[in-house]
């Protein structure tokens, strides 16, 4: 049974009240959101497959669904919570670089 | 000019801070939507992404201050910022700032998109679901659908949920409840402990503290919200009557089924009712609660609902709301960056709630001046202790501040 409904617009509706906008040009805004977005995307991404590596060694196949139902366990979880932020470093290395040779 | 703490200053040596809690760590329960492996890692990038955000820019946007945007304005204002409001305005201009922000506001944006396509996807089966769990539950739960909601609650929808707390989507909906605990739970890194119970857990130690042996045999708690922290008060008080009030209908639906899926809050009553003004025709109750309601109201909302508490309020009861820290003499950096949720998350009354005097409010709903205190709270995370949490993750950290009011048991104004 589903919605006979447009989940992804709903999902997409924004809140009720401002819009803010931090930089002169809301283009930069938008672009910034835009590579925010982009980036969550790339960590799932790399996140997926990261889990599929472990899911074929654990199984030595790949049977259908069994990703989608494999949960990390502490040690898998405290791993990929590590990779996203070695990512997150690469990503945004330009910002944090301009900002430390202020000093 | 305030110089940069050496605490908070991030050192390149230093042990970095601990990482979030995987998503998959929260409890789990019948009602509550399932996820699969993308949603999951999006959650946990969620958080992973406000880590980031915590640990390493936050530091840089605290030089950028301390370095351009004080000297700037005391060069242009001949002083330094009398309050938050005038540093803001120049701390706005900075661009490590602005970075900062700009990828907060996203990030919430974010997680509000996710949690909503993942429980609109499941939408039916959760209705259907709730539904199950309520029957034969003994969880009891009275909607008003006549009920007007408070309009703060609509035109500013609390940290950016589209349609907010009060909205059906469906008949029966519990979209509301449903993706506020799963993209709360991403959005603190389930610093709010696996069942989102840190507050109760918190308010249940306060009062084995303060009144050790005290049993309350009826319980209101105001702005039950998903109902997590009123199971906790509700399984500490086996033996109590516990109400519990809020006004949004797919909050209540959700909570009613979690606490049935939970289990130990069968002597919960849910009902949707406005806290600002509740007529509930019985008996006056020994412990009023409000959890982390006020900051998302209004000020002539925040002294109707202390009012409420004072008028249910039983002799020899206590009224207990339970709120985040006020700033008093923060630097005025530290003032603006708690003021960001209150800004930029539409937490409507976050900011101003900081310059309320919350005890002159108190005496005004009629509690005696010689009974009402400030204290504060906490509760560890889990199995985690207390303040290991690492760099706090501005405004949204667990330590709260308490405003208690007593009535005495004659009452003596
Ligand atoms: C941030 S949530 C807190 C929920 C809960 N107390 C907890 O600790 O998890 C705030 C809740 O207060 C409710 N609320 C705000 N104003 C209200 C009012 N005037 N009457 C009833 N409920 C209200 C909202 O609907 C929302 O569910």
């Amino acid at each position: 049974m589903s919605l006979e409904r447009d989940l992804l617009a709903m999902a997409t509706e924004p809140a009720a009240g401002p819009r803010p906008q931090f930089f002169d040009d809301p283009a930069m805004d938008r672009v910034w959101d835009v590579l925010a977005a982009l980036t969550a995307e790339l960590a799932v991404t790399r996140t997926r497959l990261n889990s599929l590596e472990r899911v074929l060694a654990e199984h030595d196949c790949l049977p259908a669904g069994v990703v989608d139902g494999w949960v990390a366990d502490d040690e898998a979880a405290r791993d990929q919570a590590q990779a996203h932020q070695e990512m997150l470093m690469r990503v945004f290395r330009g910002l944090l670089q301009d900002a430390a040779a202020k000093q | 000019m305030s110089a940069v703490r050496k605490d908070q200053a991030t050192s390149a040596t230093a042990a970095p801070a601990p990482l979030p809690r995987p998503w998959q760590s929260i409890q789990p329960h019948a009602a509550m939507p399932e996820l699969s492996h993308d949603e999951r890692v999006r959650f946990n990038v969620v958080a992973a992404m406000n880590h980031f955000l915590a640990q390493r820019l936050l530091p840089r946007v605290r030089e950028a201050a301390a370095r351009d945007v004080e000297p700037a304005l005391e060069a242009r204002l001949g002083r330094p910022a009398a309050d938050r409001h005038e540093y803001r305005r120049e701390l706005e201009k900075n661009l490590t700032w602005r970075l900062w922000s700009r990828l907060r506001r996203s990030t919430m944006e974010l997680r509000q998109q996710a949690g909503r396509l993942t429980v609109l996807r499941q939408l039916p089966e959760l209705v259907s679901t709730s539904r199950d769990l309520l029957k034969d539950s003994g969880v009891s739960l009275t909607l008003d659908p006549a009920m007007t909601p408070p309009r703060y609650l609509t035109s500013l929808p609390s940290h950016l949920m589209p349609g907010g707390y009060v909205t059906d989507l469906v008949d029966g909906d519990v979209t509301a409840g449903a993706s506020y605990e799963i993209g709360l739970y991403a959005t603190l890194g389930g610093q709010s402990g696996p069942a989102s119970d840190r507050a109760g857990r918190a308010t249940v130690a306060w009062l084995r503290e303060h009144r050790p042996d005290w049993r309350p045999r009826r319980i209101l708690d105001l702005g039950c919200g998903i109902g997590a922290n009123t199971l906790v008060l509700a399984q500490a008080f086996p033996d109590a009557e516990v109400v519990a009030v809020d006004a949004g209908a797919p909050m209540l639906r959700y909570a009613a089924a979690r606490t049935a899926a939970l289990g130990g809050g069968e002597h919960i009553r849910f009902v949707q009712a406005d806290a600002e003004r509740l007529a509930l025709d019985e008996a006056p109750f020994d412990l009023v609660l409000s959890l982390m309601v006020l900051h998302e109201t209004s000020r002539p909302a925040l002294q109707h609902i202390f009012a409420t508490s004072f008028q249910q309020l039983a002799p020899g009861g206590l009224a207990f709301h339970l709120e985040q820290p006020p700033y008093r003499d923060k630097p005025l950096i530290e003032q603006c960056l708690r003021d960001w949720d209150g800004r930029y998350n539409n937490e409507s009354f976050w900011s101003s709630l900081h310059d309320t005097d919350l005890v002159a409010c108190m005496r005004e709903a009629g509690f005696a001046a010689q009974h009402v205190h400030e204290t504060t709270a906490n509760a560890a995370i889990g199995d985690a202790a207390p303040g290991v949490q690492g760099q706090e993750d501005y405004g949204r950290g667990g330590a709260w501040y308490v405003v208690v009011g007593e009535k005495p048991a004659v009452q003596t104004n």
